[in-house]
């Protein structure tokens, strides 16, 4: 107890409401949790990330050939990661572009603030208009994506189109043009043609969930590769993240690998991926659980088992 | 059917696409981008290469695996269930007891015997060898002198007839004659060889070791190494991009242009079908080895019912071939099946019949049931069905053309149907009662299926078990067919109950017994393996012969980026064919075996798993029952080499000796590689050095003391390096020898061999012609006017004994016109010896012949004879003249030209003057006339043996060699003495020789007047004497004395003028007497020995004085004579003349 402030917090940070509970303790002790720095940092997770071999075919056939790589596989097969590890590879930036559902195929070349524009062109005509602002054209509200800074990039540049599926149907197919010729009209110029400054297309690295089929066009266009999760994945994974599991040695570390692949060879709806794997392995550590707990306890009554199996359905199926 | 080639890309792009997989001209231009960056792939990484761009979701990656595993089969993957054989089961048999063929009792073999004795003869002749080569380089090393060319000696003295000498020219010559000679005492390269020959040693060497080398690896073979396997080639022919693509299109045409799967669907595969071959190989499958059908007599139909509780394939086969056979003639065929029993028969489309309501159609069909017997059996012998079962049997021989067919152990369907009166056929049978031939019912328990393993079904077992991988039942029925067993086909079900399996898998230790029965089961020939006709031999051909086929039908269907050659199933199969070819030609296999293991270590261990149950005749375990198949041959009759590589491959368990096999080359075949090779690598590049770097020849004189100046001036060196030749010598005499570059030729001057030659001497032995080499001077001194060949020869046609000619040749010799005169009255014929044929000399020659008046007019006649002008004399004339007339003319101081003479030219070449005498320049300036001394050599001083007047002073004797000068004609005269001193003696005759003066008054005028010195002691007396050895310098003739010197006798006591007497043979006046004269050198004791150009004493009170004076007697004016004076002492009688080293320039 000599010092205090530097024990690790204990796990069970929240407890039932006693007497002598205290919020400020409470909180002090929260601020204190050390969460891994690499399960939730892209760049960190690209810097342990082991390509396979078939991966990294897949990487050089889409530079080589100038297409899009398409990387399927289930959640957790470190997909994304691939992107940042191309662009830490070559020391590239990477523009990021998160697909929602409502995601249009301008979206990830420019946003036009068009309340913003609405706001302004109506207020011109106010005369309590501010004259120091400068003048303002419909071109100071577009805000370029990440296709268009990908192209403004003075060096190569790698350019994620995360989760693709999530977009609706049409989302790909109006992609099609600008991955293919890598150059679009300017949206208030038609005499511009944004492409890219290198000379050169940015590489595209398209991640798909595999819930829905994309259309034939655009996987045409496409390099494709799929990420399958066995167990050699998993074990390079968890052995890139060895350090954010101080308290699991290595029996532990295999004990647990063994009942995640009993888990995914159970007839579950929704099963663990490689990143719930990571941060059970996350909770295991800090619970300091033994191999042998992990051996001898049945599937559903695995220490952390939340954080792999998340369908209340499924935990029945266990039991 | 032809056969395909090996697949190409395009096949495989076409094959996708017919699966609808877009491949279309993006994804060819994409593939040469890939291509163009050479991708190094094996099969893996070309399957990911290739998916990745073509394959676009999970569904199509399935199908482009399923086409590329077909279009690039993993050929090593065909192996692996081969190669590891499944867990023995267990022998069903077990409780028989197996007769165990006797094994022959082996010789125990202990160990891999050292190498026997090994012929001793290769190393005798290597040692041999290497002594013979390392004895001639020492012989040539230290080769001894060789003297190329004896020197021709042609001394036949001659006896002279001395004619009484009289006033004039003299006739008789001097009976010696002094002059330099040569004798080459060695040729040699000092120390070292020629580069020749180095080259020879070191190619000798190099070959020896080469011939070692190879002679043991003949002995002892290097395996044949194979290349490893790799992975696939980065080059893949691609198909050429075609068409455009629809990239410039818009969205909404693209998206009408999604690939349509259905339209690319191929034509239906199964409708390619051979059916003939198909049907072929079903029945032969089926166990049929030569189905022939006839087609029915009737037109009936044919029902087959299949049992379908029977396991045996071979009934579903012999179903189907007739079937389809029958069908092709155009025979309605129903197949039918039952189970167990045909108490319900289903046919084919799920009708259901019962044959026991069958009523109409008996007549028309022909009825096999094909089965087992094993159900009929359990239903006759269950009790609730018994009953049943046997009517329905006897209802079934109401059947007019209805058979069992059975497919069970022989007799047993026979036995039990035979109460009902049903037909039994055995399987081979059915098609002959198909045909309506007589069917021969099978009766009772008969042909031997339960003949126990013995015989032709004990042959072909161990036959079928021989192979690494078992024998489906028809290679099994080729293998009996090719035996020439007489079995049934359908003894394979013996086989099959025999192995327990119906894969014809055989209990390992089952199969090792049945192996090494085989391979004892026939005659061996004298190497102890199966002889040609043995069936061993004859199964291991058919096996090996299959194993080739399938080889050459795997690389058929390789593809190009895996060629078959180096996949390692291909090695796997070579393995096999080794393994099996090991039992017939041990020696043959085990260099392919260890080629293999050294190839892969994976093969390695494979080889030394298979081989560790194998066991040569004589090693210890290869007894019967131990489990281990035993081969016809011993390990001890085998090579060393392939005992090593079997015991590195572990065969029968012996323990692999090293990483790598094979004989390491014998210590001693290393050193003497290594010493040969270093020899060789020496000598190589010694010659190349020797050749860069060639010495030139040098001539070294034995005593280097005779390569003084003054003595080169008197002799001939000459090298000619180009044509490797030295000649060496005098114009008198020479020495030549045949040298290499790089030769150092050792030369042994002498002067007149430390004695005199005879002079004259016959040309050769019984000639008559006479050669001189000196006239009166025996040390006669050779001209040096520029010019001057090395040596002059001159030819006197006329008898030897005729005194103008012998006139002649000694005014010749003396005067230096000639160095050798040949008297001869056939002088043509004679010229060839007299000449001889160096061209290095003749080159360097001149030739005079001197033709009696009697001689033809000029141009009348051929001058010289051809031969001996053909690469002859440098220069030579043929003159016509009086021989007294030419003596006399020929007294002149210098030279003058061939036409000046009293003779008729007759024909000439060259330039040939006549010679004098020595060169005089006078001196206006001086008034001084300057004689050309020329080098020479002569015996300075004299001794009592020649000399009776000889002084102790003058002796020992010793030659002194003397480099060329110009000395005053006369002594110096008061008159041009006075042009230094002009009050000196005045009133006197200017021609009288100054005298009355000191040493150094003659010194200094010498020095300043004629810008010369006084001449050397040795200069003095070599004038003086002029190449005679006689006491004066004129014939030993003391009353001749007067002729030549004033002294005491005639002087009348005072001294006279310069110049009056007769001159000595070098044209100098008064040097024997008139007055002394001073020269340079202190007087002293002679240094015995040899001298050149020498000085005197170093030191001394007295200066020489020389010549005698008007006073003295003739004794003492001999030219050997000498006195020592003070120099500061002037004297009536001393006077001097002056030497110079070059003559004054006007």
């Amino acid at each position: 107890m000599s010092h205090p402030d530097q024990d690790p917090p204990p796990f069970d940070l929240v407890r039932p409401l006693g007497p002598g509970h205290e919020s400020s303790r409470a909180l002090a002790l929260l601020q204190r949790r050390r969460l891994p720095v690499a399960l939730g940092d892209q760049a960190q997770a690209a810097a342990h990330y082991r390509p396979s071999t078939d991966l990294l075919t897949a990487i050089n056939m889409a530079i080589h050939v100038g297409a899009p790589l398409l990387l399927t596989g289930e959640p957790g097969t470190g997909k994304t990661v691939a992107a940042a590890f191309i662009a830490r590879f070559f020391g590239i930036p990477l523009f990021p572009f998160q697909v929602k559902s409502t995601s249009t195929a301008d979206d990830i070349k420019y946003d036009f603030d068009a309340v913003g524009y609405l706001h302004w062109a109506q207020s011109d005509k106010d005369k309590d208009k501010d004259k120091n602002d400068p003048p303002r054209t419909r071109r100071d509200f577009l805000q370029k994506r990440a296709l268009w800074e990908a192209y403004d990039c003075p060096t190569e540049a790698v350019v994620l189109i995360d989760e693709i599926d999530k977009a609706p149907r049409d989302f790909p197919n109006d992609l099609l043009h600008e991955l293919d010729q890598h150059r679009f009209q300017h949206p208030f110029d038609d005499t511009e043609i944004v492409s890219p400054k290198t000379g050169h297309p940015p590489i595209v690295v398209v991640t798909s969930n595999d819930e829905r089929r994309l259309p034939d066009a655009f996987l045409r266009r496409c390099i494709f590769h799929r990420i399958d999760l066995d167990k050699d994945l998993v074990k390079a994974a968890v052995e890139a993240h060895v350090r954010d599991f101080p308290h699991l040695d290595p029996d532990a570390r295999a004990a647990a690998q063994r009942r995640f692949w009993d888990l995914r060879e159970s007839p579950l709806d929704k099963r663990p991926s490689t990143a719930e794997l990571l941060v059970w392995l996350c909770i295991l550590s800090a619970q300091g659980v033994t191999a042998e707990t992990l051996n001898t306890k049945p599937l559903a009554e695995l220490p952390g088992i939340g954080a792999l199996v998340k369908d209340p359905e499924d935990l029945k199926v266990l039991k | 059917m032809p056969m395909p080639g090996p697949p190409d890309l395009t096949d495989l792009l076409g094959a996708l696409r017919a699966e609808g997989i877009p491949v279309g001209p993006r994804e060819l231009t994409r593939l040469h981008l890939a291509f163009a960056a050479a991708p190094v792939l094996d099969r893996e990484a070309l399957r990911a290469f290739l998916a990745c761009l073509l394959a676009k979701n999970p569904a199509e990656r399935d199908l482009f695996d399923r086409h590329f595993n077909a279009w690039c089969p993993d050929l090593a993957a065909h192996w692996g269930p081969e190669a590891q054989p499944p867990p023995t089961p267990p022998d069903p048999k077990s409780g028989q007891p197996e007769p165990v063929p006797p094994v022959p009792d082996p010789e125990p073999f202990e160990r891999l015997e050292p190498p026997g004795p090994q012929p001793r003869w290769p190393q005798a002749m290597g040692f041999l060898a290497v002594l013979a080569l390392t004895g001639g380089l020492i012989y040539l090393a230290l080769q001894p002198p060789v003297p190329l060319i004896e020197p021709q000696k042609t001394e036949h003295a001659v006896q002279v007839p001395t004619p009484p000498e009289q006033a004039g020219l003299p006739a008789n010559p001097s009976p010696r004659v002094w002059y330099w000679q040569a004798r080459i005492q060695s040729v040699a390269i000092p120390d070292r060889l020629a580069a020749e020959e180095l080259a020879l040693i070191g190619a000798l060497a190099g070959l020896l070791a080469l011939g070692l080398w190879w002679r043991f690896r003949w002995r002892h073979p290097e395996p044949e190494t194979l290349p490893r396997t790799e992975g696939g080639p980065a080059w893949l022919p691609l198909p050429p991009v075609t068409g455009s693509d629809t990239s410039l299109m818009g969205s909404r045409e693209r998206r009408a242009l999604v690939w349509n799967v259905g339209r690319f669907a191929g034509e239906d595969l199964t409708r390619r079908l051979d059916e003939p071959a198909t049907a072929a190989a079903t029945a032969r499958a089926g166990g049929l080895a030569e189905p022939r059908y006839r087609h029915a007599r009737f037109p009936r139909e044919v029902w087959l019912w299949c049992d379908e509780h029977c396991p045996d394939p071979a009934l579903t086969a012999l179903a189907g071939e007739i079937d389809a056979s029958l069908t092709r003639s155009g025979l309605s065929v129903r197949r039918g099946s039952f189970a167990g029993t045909p108490t319900q028969v289903w046919w084919r489309g799920d009708d259901r019949f019962e044959p026991s309501r069958m009523e109409g159609h008996r007549q028309h069909a022909l009825v096999a049931l094909l089965t087992d017997g094993l159900g009929l059996a359990r239903d006759l012998d269950s009790p609730l069905r018994a009953r049943h079962t046997a009517v329905l049997l006897r209802q079934l021989r109401l059947w007019p053309h209805l058979a069992l067919v059975d497919f069970g152990p022989p007799g047993r369907l026979a036995r039990r149907v035979r109460p009902f009166g049903l037909k039994v056929l055995a399987p081979s049978a059915l098609p002959a009662w198909l045909a309506g031939g007589d069917a021969r019912s099978e009766s009772g328990p008969g042909s031997g299926p339960a003949v126990a393993q013995g015989g032709d079904l004990r042959l072909w077992a161990a036959a079928c078990c021989l192979g690494a991988d078992p024998p489906d039942a028809a290679a099994a029925q080729r293998l009996r067919q090719r035996l020439g067993l007489s079995l049934n086909p359908w003894a394979i079900r013996d086989l099959i109950q025999d192995a327990g399996d119906p894969s014809l898998r055989w209990p390992e230790a089952r199969r090792r017994a049945l192996v090494s029965w085989l391979l004892r089961a026939g005659p061996l020939t004298d190497g102890d393996v199966p002889a040609q006709q043995a069936p061993a031999a004859q199964t291991i051909a058919w096996w090996r012969a299959r194993y080739a086929e399938a080889a050459r039908r795997q690389g058929r269907r390789e593809s190009r980026l895996l060629p078959w050659e180096r996949t390692g199933a291909r090695r796997r199969w070579a393995l096999e064919d080794g393994l099996l070819a090991l039992c017939l030609d041990p020696e043959g296999a085990v260099p392919r075996l260890r080629a293999l293991a050294l190839a892969d270590p994976q093969l390695r261990d494979e080889v030394r798993a298979r081989l560790a149950g194998v066991r040569a005749a004589d090693q210890p375990g290869a007894t019967a029952g131990e489990g281990a198949v035993v081969l016809t041959w011993s390990l001890g009759r085998l090579p060393d080499r392939a005992q090593e590589a079997l015991a590195w491959l572990g065969l029968g368990g012996l323990r692999p000796l090293g990483p790598r096999p094979g004989l390491p080359p014998p210590p001693r075949l290393v050193l003497t590689l290594g010493l040969l090779g270093g020899l060789a690598c020496a000598a190589l590049g010694a010659a190349a050095w020797r050749w860069t770097h060639a010495p030139e020849t040098e001539l070294i004189s034995a005593d280097p003391s005779h390569d003084h100046p003054a003595i080169e001036a008197q002799t001939i060196r000459v090298l000619d390096q180009g044509q490797g030749r030295v000649l060496v010598g005098s114009a008198r005499h020479t020495d030549g020898a045949e040298v290499r570059r790089g030769t150092r030729v050792q030369v042994a001057w002498s002067w007149g061999l430390g004695e005199a030659d005879n002079n004259p001497v016959r040309l050769r032995q019984g000639s008559k012609a006479l050669v001189y080499r000196a006239g009166t001077l025996p040390q006669p001194v050779r001209p040096c006017v520029a010019g001057w060949p090395a040596r002059a020869l001159a030819v006197i046609a006329a008898d030897p004994q005729a005194e103008p000619a012998r006139r002649l040749a000694i005014r010749l010799l003396d005067s230096g016109t000639a160095d050798q005169v040949l008297i001869s009255p056939d002088w043509a014929g004679d010229l060839g010896d007299f000449v001889g044929a160096d061209p290095l000399l003749n080159a360097n020659t001149r030739l005079l012949v001197v033709l009696g008046t009697t001689a033809p007019p000029a141009g009348g006649t051929p001058a010289l004879p051809g031969p001996v002008l053909q690469g002859g004399p440098a220069a030579w004339a043929l003159v016509a003249a009086d021989p007294e007339a030419l003596a006399d003319w020929l007294d002149f101081p210098g030279v003058r030209p061939l036409p000046e003479a009293p003779a008729r030219v007759l024909a000439s070449q060259g330039d040939l003057p006549w010679h004098g005498g020595p060169e005089q320049v006078p001196d206006p300036a001086t008034g001084i006339t300057w004689v050309h001394i020329c080098p020479g050599t002569f015996t300075m001083g004299s001794d009592l043996a020649t000399d009776p007047m000889s002084q102790e002073n003058e002796r020992p004797a010793h030659p002194v060699a003397l480099g060329g000068f110009w000395m005053a004609k006369t002594e110096t005269t008061k008159a041009q003495y006075r042009r230094l001193v002009p009050g000196h003696a005045p009133g006197t005759d200017g021609n009288l020789p100054a005298a009355d003066i000191t040493w150094q008054q003659a010194r200094t005028f010498c020095d300043k007047q004629a810008g010369g010195d006084l001449p050397t002691e040795a200069q003095w007396e070599h004038a003086a004497r002029g190449g005679s050895l006689t006491p004066w310098s004129f014939r030993l003739d003391e009353a001749r004395l007067g002729d030549h010197a004033w002294y005491k006798d005639n002087s009348g006591g005072e001294a006279h003028p310069v110049g009056q007497k007769a001159a000595n043979p070098l044209g100098l006046h008064d040097l024997h007497g008139n007055l002394y004269e001073w020269v340079l050198d202190w007087y002293g004791p002679y240094a015995d020995g040899f001298g050149a150009d020498p000085g005197g004493a170093g030191s001394g009170e007295y200066r020489v004085l020389r010549g005698g004076s008007f006073v003295l007697s003739p004794e003492d004016l001999r030219s050997a004579l000498r006195g020592g004076v003070p120099p500061g002492v002037r004297r009536q009688v001393f006077g001097f003349r002056c030497v110079r080293v070059a003559p004054p320039q006007p």
